[in-house]
């Protein structure tokens, strides 16, 4: 509260110069424009240091450049103006040559710099991919991180404008123009201190012209960023292949095309509306650069006839002038251009510096403990504003088997995330073998469970990889032949001569790839729950794309496997709650019901009802069952 | 061998590849071939005048000319440059810029659209995928279609620049080739001499840097290296930056964080310490900067040791030396980069082939133009008669001597277990595929000869992974634009929608999802598979087909959609695919699917009596958890 209201002081206090910054300021940043500038140069030397040596090398040869730009039309006017031929030739031989040798090195330099940076990007890429897995999962799924994390992974998607780039090349550009900025005054300065002052006032002006462009350029981003946004997600959805079927039944090219020349059409309108006002300040910059090289001209030219100086040295002067305007202008619009990088590179570093998953701190012995007994208390969860959990309350027994039940939404997969850490309660706690499981280092915690998700997880790695999650070398092959046996793949597996490093996906020239039906797959999930023999079994939807007869051996597979384990089944076949100790019916974050198979269906609640409605038409003749 | 950007190819396709991209973007939008020609023949003019009169104002300093008479030519400078800049500022900003972003949009957009213009067994057909990916590598490097347009501006300002700079040093070069002296001609082929070698130097150094870029850099590593090595280039690492997280859960509790850290970062680096790509590409990069910068140097150098030593030699005032060496630099450069210009817009014509050949795929299936004829009391009938077919490049055949009349204005269930062919039958009767033998009869007549557009009208299909877009709510049960609100609402009630709709901020104009509109709706599984009922009741066709569209519903939610359909077609024909037998039950006719025959028909009561029958055992690998 305190700082709140000195703050609200201090604004009262400012002047209104300094308030109308602000609000031209209006991006916040965690970190300041030099801390993520070092940030970045410091992982950049992390993966190359010779990048640093190219660096300075860059920036003294980027220097150099300009200075001959000026410099050499005097040279060769002077000595032209000297009039013997071998010796003038020679000057400017001389002078061509070094002019020459620092270019070449400029050239050389600046592309392998080029290249590097760009391989940096490409560095970056990988860590950042790799740091969205290692952090810790709540940062992954929801929340305002899973923002920044998507701006993150953007930011660098940019090609030659992406933030690993940028935040190292317009830095580096800022210190060349500079020191160059700083050359040319002196120049300049070495002839009337009076010019360099003006100049600056126009130049200022000139400046003070772009912010006012950007501000009224500011009233169109909006309407940008919206056509963007359609007109990304309009290809997207034409290359999207799995479109294709609803979109020849339905004719929704068609459609999509309609909508595009729409979207198109307003992208024009908007583009020549925001030009106007660009085309308004070009005029102006115009008359800015009329009027200070007319006022360069004149007074060069009146110094020249005064006999002030030569007709080599108004080259020189006139080549100052016009750079040294260029060079201030140029700060200013690196700077800016830096300080909208300095966005991207704020997402980039919170999500570099996300907490991640770790492995230290005590485990007590117990926790190990066969089989495990889980227990919430007065749990309580949500999603931003949407309550899932209230003061849940559940135990689980060592060994017990339940089933898990409810309708879509119930909150049947959150509560699993939160079982394994996963997610994070609000509030409450939640015990496995009476260990609060928010004292445990994750890995550890993690360790516990064999769980299959809903999704089809298969990644493009060898079978040894997906079976145990670990590089080959680190597999163990034996065990990993034992769950594909367990779980009813070893003869599909053999037969067709797979082995643990056949890759699961075909690569490069490599056409091996394993093709599996959805009830193999789901078999295979199972064979990856096995190898890891966790203490916990957990199974969310496995059946639901399943033929009767798939379905079924899951169901046995499962059974199987579950003996001697606490396991947790969700399904919305109620066939499966047949072989569970107990049923939990799940309704809007609370157990409604819970209970034996039986004990529900005497109850004649909304486990009954479901079940009715899903099993009425099983019964040997449709007018026995009672439709709702 | 995959076609790589880097070999040889004969001029004639090179010119084909330049043509073919060029006459494709000019029918798009001419205008941006003709008007930046104007702007760059003005800029040109801008240069060249700024020369001349920089060298007037140069002499007559020389000559001690009173001021005034000075300034009238720093006047007319001055005032030339402002009003060609303004122009320029408005030409660009109105008429080029906008104009151009137009042209690359479409032309994206259209490279987009065309996988779902083609025909549906082409999307996803390793053709079609290969190209996919060619067109991917082909346009990782580059910016696109901006390259062209850099490439042709390239072009005319050379051609423009070449033209005035030859005006410009006109008088020298007359002098030059007038003087008769042997040392001078000595002297200008000695220089042709190095530039022509620097030149060859830069076009080679620029090859191999492309080369090597470009080039796929896996080749020559042993498979071992690669089966170890190899991180899915980026179509992995791409897939997961792209937004795809439901994996990482997986890596959580499956402790997968070294094996993710090896096919991430650690094969990256791995690869590239195999290769030694980094390295070499790099260096390469270096020496085409080096010789790049150092070809440029030089020929500055030479416009000014000409232009100096014939003023030194007295063949013309000092004045005008700055103005003979511009311009001269000008011509040399002029004439030497017209190889190297030739070069990049045939390496981005090279690029663009790719997109070039996707966007003019022709549809391989027979489209008859026979009109369907159309009947008010929907009196259609459908027949399969003997059809086979497989997948492409699959062996085994997906249906095989299917034969199957389907009776108007019933219902039918299809049962079968996963891959028995149950889909692949409704994507044959839909034609998103022809069947290899056999054929498909709509009362009569082979339904090849029908037009397609028309033909289709007659399906309204609810796929098992049915997609809805990020779109108005109206939009995407209409499929269309313009949306008979009436309609929609009507559909959306019938598919049991009414109470959300008014809930709904902007009803039918409300956004679904939130890729588009910060303020689009989320919907559930269960909400989107109402709109595609939806949408399929829109469309009124005479045939509705339902493949499997509850798996993921819970089961009160799929009783609903069940019973409501049964009464929202009334009396169009449907046909179901359900795993869930007991869902098929209503229907009298149920046909049994196995392994891509038809091997039993028949209705419930009929089929359970067969006790050695596929539909007994799928009966009773469900029921017996019911019972």
């Amino acid at each position: 509260m305190k700082e709140k209201e000195t703050s609200e002081k201090q604004k009262n206090v400012t002047s209104h110069q300094d308030r109308k910054k602000e609000k031209k300021q209006k991006i916040k940043t965690k970190y300041s424009v030099w801390s993520n500038i070092l940030y970045m140069y410091k992982l950049a030397y992390g993966e190359n240091r010779r990048l640093a040596l190219y660096h300075v090398l860059v920036v003294i040869s980027g220097c150099g450049l300009p200075v001959f730009g000026i410099l050499m039309p005097g040279i060769v006017l002077e000595a032209v103006e000297g009039g013997e031929f071998l010796k003038g030739l020679g000057i400017i031989a001389a002078a061509g040559l070094v002019m020459l040798v620092f270019n070449s090195v400029n050239g050389w330099i600046d592309w392998s710099t080029y290249f590097y940076e760009n391989h940096f990007r490409n560095q970056m890429v990988g860590n950042s991919v790799l740091k969205g897995m290692k952090c810790l999962y709540k940062y992954v799924e929801y929340g305002e991180q899973k923002n920044i994390t998507r701006r993150a992974y953007q930011s660098l998607q940019k090609g030659d404008g992406s933030v690993s780039y940028k935040m190292l090349d317009i830095p580096r550009d800022l210190l060349v123009n500079f020191i160059c900025f700083l050359l040319y005054s002196t120049v300049i300065g070495s002839l009337n201190i009076g010019i360099v002052l003006i100049m600056i006032l126009l130049a200022e002006l000139n400046s003070g012209v772009l912010r006012i462009r950007n501000r009224w350029e500011l009233a169109f981003k909006e309407e940008f960023s919206e056509s963007n946004r359609e007109i990304r997600y309009l290809n997207r959805a034409f290359e999207d292949v799995r479109l294709a079927k609803d979109v020849r039944i339905f004719a929704m090219n068609d459609w999509l095309m309609d909508f595009r020349e729409e979207t198109f059409r307003k992208r024009i309108k908007l583009e020549k509306r925001n030009n106007r006002k660009r085309v308004l300040a070009d005029v102006l910059q115009q008359l800015l650069a009329l009027f200070q090289n007319g006022l360069a001209y004149g007074y060069l030219i009146y110094s020249v006839l005064q006999g002030d100086i030569s007709a080599a040295g108004f080259l020189v002067y006139f080549g100052a002038i016009s750079g040294f305007s260029g060079f201030f202008k140029k700060i200013n619009d690196l700077y800016s251009a830096l300080l909208l990088e300095n966005v991207d590179a704020d997402f980039f570093r919170i999500h570099m510096e996300l907490a991640e998953v770790d492995d230290v701190g005590e485990v007590p012995p117990e926790l190990g403990k066969e089989p495990a007994k889980i227990e919430f208390r007065d749990v309580s969860f949500s999603y931003g504003d949407e309550k899932i959990y209230e003061h849940f309350n559940l135990t689980i027994k060592p060994g017990e088997k339940v089933s898990l039940l409810g309708v879509n939404g119930a909150g049947k997969t959150t509560l699993v995330k939160l079982l394994c850490g996963l997610y994070e309660p609000d509030e409450g706690k939640i015990f496995i073998n009476d260990v609060d499981i928010s004292t445990l280092p994750k890995k550890a915690l993690y360790s516990l469970f064999s769980v299959v998700f809903q999704e089809n997880n298969i990644l493009p790695y060898p079978v040894g990889c997906n079976l145990s999650f670990k590089r080959l070398r680190d597999t163990d092959e034996e065990r990993a032949w034992a769950a594909l046996r367990e779980a009813g793949l070893e003869e599909m597996f053999q037969e067709r001569g797979i082995k643990m490093d056949t890759y699961m996906e075909n690569i490069g020239n490599l056409k091996e790839g394993v093709k599996m039906s959805g009830g193999q797959e789901q078999k295979f999930l199972l064979a990856r729950a096995i190898y890891k023999n966790g203490n916990i079994l957990v199974l969310d939807e496995p059946t639901s794309a399943l033929d009767p007869i798939a379905e079924s051996e899951i169901y046995q597979e499962y059974v199987k496997i579950s003996k001697g384990r606490t396991s947790l089944f969700i399904s919305h076949r109620l066939a499966s709650t047949r072989f569970s100790d107990r049923i939990l019916f799940l309704e809007e974050g609370r157990i409604k019901e819970e209970g034996t198979h039986e004990e529900l269906m005497a109850l004649g609640g909304s486990y009954a009802h479901m079940f009715e409605v899903q099993s009425h038409y099983y019964k040997d003749s449709v007018e026995e069952a009672v439709p709702c | 061998m995959q076609d790589d950007l880097t070999s040889k190819i004969p001029l004639r396709e090179n010119i084909k590849n330049i043509k073919n991209l060029v006459s494709y973007t000019y029918k798009i939008d001419r205008s941006m071939y003709y008007l930046p020609v104007i702007q760059i023949l003005m800029n040109a003019i801008k240069g060249a005048v700024s020369l001349v009169l920089s060298a007037n104002i140069l002499e007559m300093l020389y000559e001690k000319k009173p001021m005034e008479e000075i300034m009238w030519q720093v006047a007319m400078l001055l005032g030339l440059t402002f009003f060609i800049n303004i122009l320029n500022s408005i030409l660009q900003n109105q008429f080029i810029g906008p104009g151009r972003a137009n042209v690359r949009r479409i032309y994206d957009g259209n490279l987009a659209a065309k996988y779902q213009y083609m025909d549906y067994s082409l999307v996803d057909s390793p053709f079609v995928r290969n190209l996919r990916r060619r067109i991917y590598k082909d346009n990782n490097w580059g910016s696109g279609l901006s390259n062209l347009f850099w490439d042709y501006d390239a072009i005319v300002s050379g051609v423009c620049r070449l033209i005035c700079s030859l005006i410009v040093a006109f008088p020298i070069l007359k002098i030059i080739v007038r003087s008769h002296n042997l040392w001078i001609y000595a002297g200008i082929v000695a220089m042709i001499i190095v530039l022509f070698i620097l030149t060859k130097i830069v076009a080679k150094a620029d090859a191999k840097y492309n080369q090597e870029l470009l080039s796929d850099y896996w080749d020559g590593i042993s498979m071992e290296d690669f089966k170890e090595y190899a991180n899915f280039g980026w179509d992995w690492i791409n897939h997961c930056i792209s937004g795809d997280y439901h994996f990482i859960k997986d890596v959580h509790l499956y402790d997968g964080f070294d094996l993710m850290e090896k096919y991430t970062t650690e094969n990256m680096k791995e690869g590239e310490k195999l290769t030694g790509r980094i390295a070499k590409v790099a260096k390469l990069s270096g020496r085409m900067g080096l010789f790049q910068s150092m070809t440029g140097s030089f020929m500055k150098l030479s416009g000014y040791l000409i232009s100096a030593g014939f003023a030194l030699a007295g063949a013309f005032p000092v004045g005008s030396v700055i103005k003979f060496a511009g311009s001269i630099t000008n011509v040399i450069i002029g004439f030497q980069g017209m190889g190297e210009r030739y070069n990049r817009i045939s390496l981005t014509a090279r690029k663009h082939a790719s997109t070039m050949e996707m966007l003019s795929i022709s549809d391989e299936m027979y489209k008859g133009k026979l009109p369907v004829e159309k009947r008010m009391d929907n009196k259609y009938e459908v027949e399969f008669c003997n059809v086979s077919f497989k997948y492409p490049g699959a062996e085994q055949y997906a249906l095989k001597n299917f034969s199957l009349k389907l009776r108007i204005g019933e219902r039918m269930a299809i049962v079968g277990m996963n891959g028995s062919g149950k889909t692949t039958m409704i994507k044959l009767l839909c034609r998103l595929y022809d069947p290899e033998e056999g054929e498909i009869l709509l009362n009569g007549v082979d339904i090849r000869k029908f037009d397609q557009k028309e033909y289709i009208k007659l399906f309204s299909v609810v796929f098992q992974d049915f997609q809805l877009l990020s779109m108005p709510l109206g939009q995407n049960v209409a499929c269309a634009i313009n949306v008979d609100e009436d309609l929609a609402v009507k559909t959306l009630s019938q598919a049991g929608l009414a109470e959300r709709l008014t809930q709904l901020p902007d009803g039918l104009d409300t956004f679904l999802y939130q890729d588009i509109k910060d303020d689009g709706v989320e919907i559930s599984g269960g909400e989107a598979q109402k709109i595609s009922i939806a949408r399929a009741l829109y469309k009124d066709a005479p045939f509705v087909l339902l493949d499997e569209p509850t798996a993921s519903l819970d089961p009160l939610s799929e009783y609903e959609i069940y019973s409501r359909f049964d009464t929202m077609v009334k009396d169009k024909t449907a046909i179901y695919i359900s795993h869930r037998l007991s869902s098929c039950r209503f229907c009298d006719d149920i046909a049994v699917l196995h392994d891509g025959r038809l091997v039993q028909r028949g209705s419930h009561e009929e089929l359970l009596k067969d006790e050695t029958g596929k539909y007994y055992e799928l009966w009773n690998a469900q029921a017996q958890y019911y019972t």
